[in-house]
């Protein structure tokens, strides 16, 4: 069933087995894993089913550099689906060594092996609809992949990794039709999340305070909670819910919101390839069920252990679309076009050059003399994206020269400083906003500046060509300074730890010190690896499910009434007798 | 009654429509009890059944004459009764319920004229036990297998011109096949079971049953009807509302020309309403009462596939040498 929180009556404490916090990626996976269970589960999204400015003006915030991170309402959306709805579908799991303890990276390795996160993978691949579960390039299209140049075998990357993608899907839109008829599935919209109220002895969640935008306000009580929202939103309601435990719900050791990731990427050089073109291939493939794949430049487990550096991956990407130089008419067309792209795919357009009318007609230029290039990328662009179900996921555009740049989506060491805290600032129901203050160390920029070094000896070894910085790039670190932080990827703010004084949660994602809340996010991962989050967030979330399936069916009916009894709770209602009163 | 061959009981197949019946009679003849009578025509019902030991009624298709057969299977059977009567009905019954579904099941409110004739047949032959005589019903889910036209040939039509693919939320529903050789056996098993007059027995494989969208994606890849397209809601919705009323108008008049084959398939709203219904068809019963035991899914889909690729290149040989281009029902 779906309904709105607006409508529901104002006082009532609804009861549940499971109540889901945020109706994203995460929360609508465990909301479908414990479907056929037969748990009562209450999933509250914050949104509705469409964008509303009132709703996505509750994710404002504060930005420490606003030239290295986003505003907070961008990449992120306050709606039935979450981020879901905007997001461009890239399905990566992580690799083995992002979950070692690594002597190089300070706070690395996770509580939980590899293995036991890659048993959930082939179901997160289905719930992305990503296909099957194979990331080998031999595997994943019948007679192998077509290579990214021919007969190039670097000798620290491999080029046999490969990203999948979804259509991208909404799981919102995708997944409605399954949680309305659900008869044990209750999912409220508009439903803002303001405290979790503990218990006297703050060992349990005891209810989830509710409020709407227009004034109304109840509760959800559970046997266990299941905090599913982003990165961001996790660290603003632990800390927020500080009534019983001080510094925040987990936060005893001052952990909820330190070691704030994201992602270190970017477009970086020029790569030059002296092969003929059709030696060269930098688009996608198609899998047998449909999925778009596409080879990646992966930085090898050995070179990252000789050289003490993070993970990465490299893409062949045509040349920055804000320099000219390409000569292609596509580029030059999406170039004119940035005002009618989103935000969050136009930042990719920014350059700090400035926007001289000679650079303009350089543009008009090319789209001139490349009108037969142009027009047929739009056609592709209608066809294969616009009207396609399956969407063609990125922009592939075949420079007219044989000279490319390299995408990079690097590891982000975790680093105490980078952190996230509440503001001073209240929001209008009373929350307190966020302030970001993303940071990156020198190791960071040493993974992007050795894998770039040792790129460009494969290159030159293999006699392929030349790979060097562009001309405006000063050096690597500009580099990551003039990208920033990497959008949507937020990770790593509720860290899981061994025990409460390296972690927020546990291996289960259960907050340490309180026995019924989970977190069901990327704010658990305590490295960021090369990864997109998404596919990883929903394997979690998955194993989450089975997890707290596994604890209910284990301990129905043994909830301590005394510790009912010492919680001091606001005068909520059972629905009927809210309904009575009203 | 009678016995044709010397220790065999005859069991008198009544067909028409379904091509359960011509592979109930291969099982039924390699059989050491039975032999098969099958009877198309069912005007000669009243003059076989006297002949038959048995009686398996898979009359199927059109609503009006599953009423029909079945009435005049029963007032003949009250005047000649046969040992038992195996009333072959469907999964239609259930409607449009979801979730698990056993033989206990209330029925909802029939969807279509056919789930209600399913049901008045149902009735009809519970009638004809209470009056004292002895009949089975078994409620197949979709029957899949070589020469399944509704399951098999429509299904690998639809996806090689990629109008079928993986449809999304609108293939989420449970997909519930039998292959039609182990119906086949529990027909078999039904007609000597012991104290099973008057039983429902669902019959439907046993395997964890995946979506439609996980089989779909499957037997495309099986049949090479690949890369799978995405069907996009709006197409959906469009095949079902505007073109399936055009098809099947085409299809009603090029029948009367002879030409029905050449009128693409539709997707009709039951059809389409099928693979998005979330029922999962219980048949533990017939497990535990009859002891059957099921083809698995990769094998049922990969039989399929061979033999879908096989009548296709026998089909395009035979265009080719001039003959019709006929599909097999």
């Amino acid at each position: 069933m779906i309904s709105s929180a607006r409508s529901t009556v104002r006082g009532a404490a609804i009861e549940a087995d499971v109540c889901i916090i945020g109706g994203g990626a995460a929360g609508i996976s465990i909301a479908l894993e414990l479907l056929n269970t037969g748990l009562r589960v209450v999933l509250l999204e914050a949104g509705g089913t469409a964008e509303d400015n009132a709703d996505q003006a509750l994710y404002q915030g504060e930005v420490a550099d606003a030239s290295l991170h986003s505003p907070l309402d961008k990449y992120r959306q306050r709606r039935f689906g979450g981020s879901t709805t905007i997001w461009g579908g890239r399905c990566v799991p992580l690799d083995p060594i992002d979950f070692q303890a690594r002597d190089w990276i300070p706070n690395s390795g996770w509580p939980i092996s590899y293995h036991e996160v890659a048993q959930y993978y082939p179901r997160a691949n289905m719930i992305c609809e990503a296909g099957s579960y194979s990331y080998d390039a031999e595997e994943s299209v019948p007679g192998g992949m077509r290579p990214i140049v021919r007969d190039f075998d670097p000798a620290d990357f491999t080029t046999a990794s490969v990203e999948r993608f979804s259509c991208p899907t909404d799981f919102g839109r995708r997944y409605r039709q399954q949680l309305a008829s659900s008869a044990t599935t209750r999912v409220l919209l508009h439903a803002n999340c303001t405290r979790l109220i503990a218990s006297a002895d703050g060992a349990r969640i005891e209810m989830a305070e509710v409020r709407t935008l227009d004034g109304n306000c109840f509760g959800v009580s559970a046997t266990q909670f299941v905090l599913a929202t982003g990165a961001l939103e996790v660290v603003r309601l632990l800390l927020a819910s500080n009534d019983v435990h001080a510094a925040g719900v987990g936060n005893a050791h001052g952990l909820v919101g330190r070691y704030y990731m994201s992602h270190i990427a970017g477009t970086i050089g020029s790569l030059r390839i002296d092969r003929p073109a059709d030696h060269i291939w930098q688009g996608y493939d198609r899998a047998d069920d449909g999925v778009y794949c596409r080879r990646r430049i992966a930085l090898r487990d050995s070179a990252q252990r000789r050289d003490r550096i993070g993970n990465i991956v490299f893409r062949l990407h045509h040349p920055r679309i804000p320099n000219p130089r390409h000569r292609t008419g596509a580029l030059s067309a999406i170039f004119l076009a940035r005002r009618m792209i989103s935000y969050e795919y136009a930042k990719r357009l920014e350059t700090h050059e400035p926007l001289t009318a000679r650079l303009w007609l350089q543009h008009v230029a090319n789209v001139g003399t490349d009108a037969l290039g142009a027009s047929g990328f739009l056609w592709h662009w209608l066809r294969d994206r616009v009207l396609a179900e399956r969407k063609f996921p990125t922009v592939i555009i075949r420079p007219r020269t044989n000279l490319f740049s390299l995408d990079f989506n690097a590891e982000q060491v975790p680093n105490w400083y980078s952190h996230v805290r509440l503001a001073d600032r209240v929001d209008p129901l009373g929350m307190p906003r966020l302030r970001v203050d993303w940071r990156y160390a020198e190791a960071d920029v040493r993974t992007v500046t050795s894998a770039f070094q040792l790129l460009q000896r494969d290159v030159s070894t293999a006699g392929i060509g030349d790979l060097s910085l562009e001309p405006d790039e000063a050096d690597i670190e500009a580099v990551i300074r003039r990208d920033g932080a990497y959008g949507g990827h937020h990770i790593g703010t509720a860290r899981m730890g061994l025990d409460p004084t390296e972690g927020v949660v546990d291996g289960n994602c259960r907050v340490f010190g309180v026995n019924n809340l989970y977190i069901a996010s990327s704010a658990v991962f305590p490295t960021s690896g090369q990864a997109n989050p998404t596919l990883t967030i929903v394997a979690l979330a998955v194993r989450l499910a089975r997890h707290i399936h596994s604890e209910e069916q284990r301990a129905i009916s043994v909830i301590d009434p005394a510790c009912r009894m010492q919680t001091q709770l606001p005068v909520f209602l059972t629905e009927s007798m809210a309904e009575q009163q009203a | 009654m009678s016995t044709g061959t010397p220790g065999k009981q005859t069991v008198l197949v009544i067909g028409g429509g379904e091509f359960i019946d011509t592979r109930l009679a291969q099982a039924l003849s390699v059989s050491a009890l039975y032999e098969p009578v099958l009877l198309r025509t069912h005007a000669d019902l009243r003059a076989a059944l006297p002949k038959a030991a048995m009686v398996v009624n898979c009359v199927a298709r059109r609503p009006r004459t599953i009423l029909a057969v079945t009435q005049a299977l029963c007032d003949a059977a009250r005047r000649n009764p046969p040992r038992r009567i195996v009333h072959l009905s469907s999964m239609a019954v259930y409607g449009a319920a979801t979730g698990v579904v056993d033989e206990a099941t209330e029925l909802q409110a029939p969807l279509n004229d056919y789930a209600r004739a399913r049901i008045e047949a149902e009735s009809l032959v519970l009638k004809y036990v209470a009056d004292g005589g002895d009949a089975v019903i078994i409620r197949p889910s979709c029957m899949f297998g070589p020469e399944s036209e509704p399951w098999v040939s429509r299904i690998a039509r639809l996806l090689l011109s990629r109008r079928l693919g993986d449809l999304g939320p609108f293939g989420d529903g449970t997909c519930n096949l039998i292959h039609v050789d182990d119906l086949a056996a529990v027909i078999i098993l039904a007609l000597s079971a012991a104290n099973v007059t008057g039983e429902i027995f669902n019959a439907n494989a046993d395997w964890p049953r995946p979506t439609w969208n996980e089989f779909l994606i499957r037997f495309a890849q099986a049949i090479g009807a690949t890369p799978i397209r995405r069907i996009s809601a709006l197409r959906l919705r469009g095949e079902v509302k505007l073109v399936a009323p055009l098809l099947r108008g085409a299809a009603l008049a090029a029948s009367r020309v002879g030409a029905s084959n050449v009128v693409p398939d539709a997707l009709t709203p039951t059809f389409v309403g099928t693979l998005q219904q979330a029922i999962t068809i219980d048949s533990a019963k017939a497990s535990a009462r009859l002891g059957i035991h099921y083809k698995p899914l990769d094998e049922m889909i990969s039989e399929a596939a061979q033999w879908w690729r096989a009548q296709r290149v026998t089909r395009t040989h035979a265009a080719q040498a001039g003959f019709s281009d006929k599909t097999s029902s």
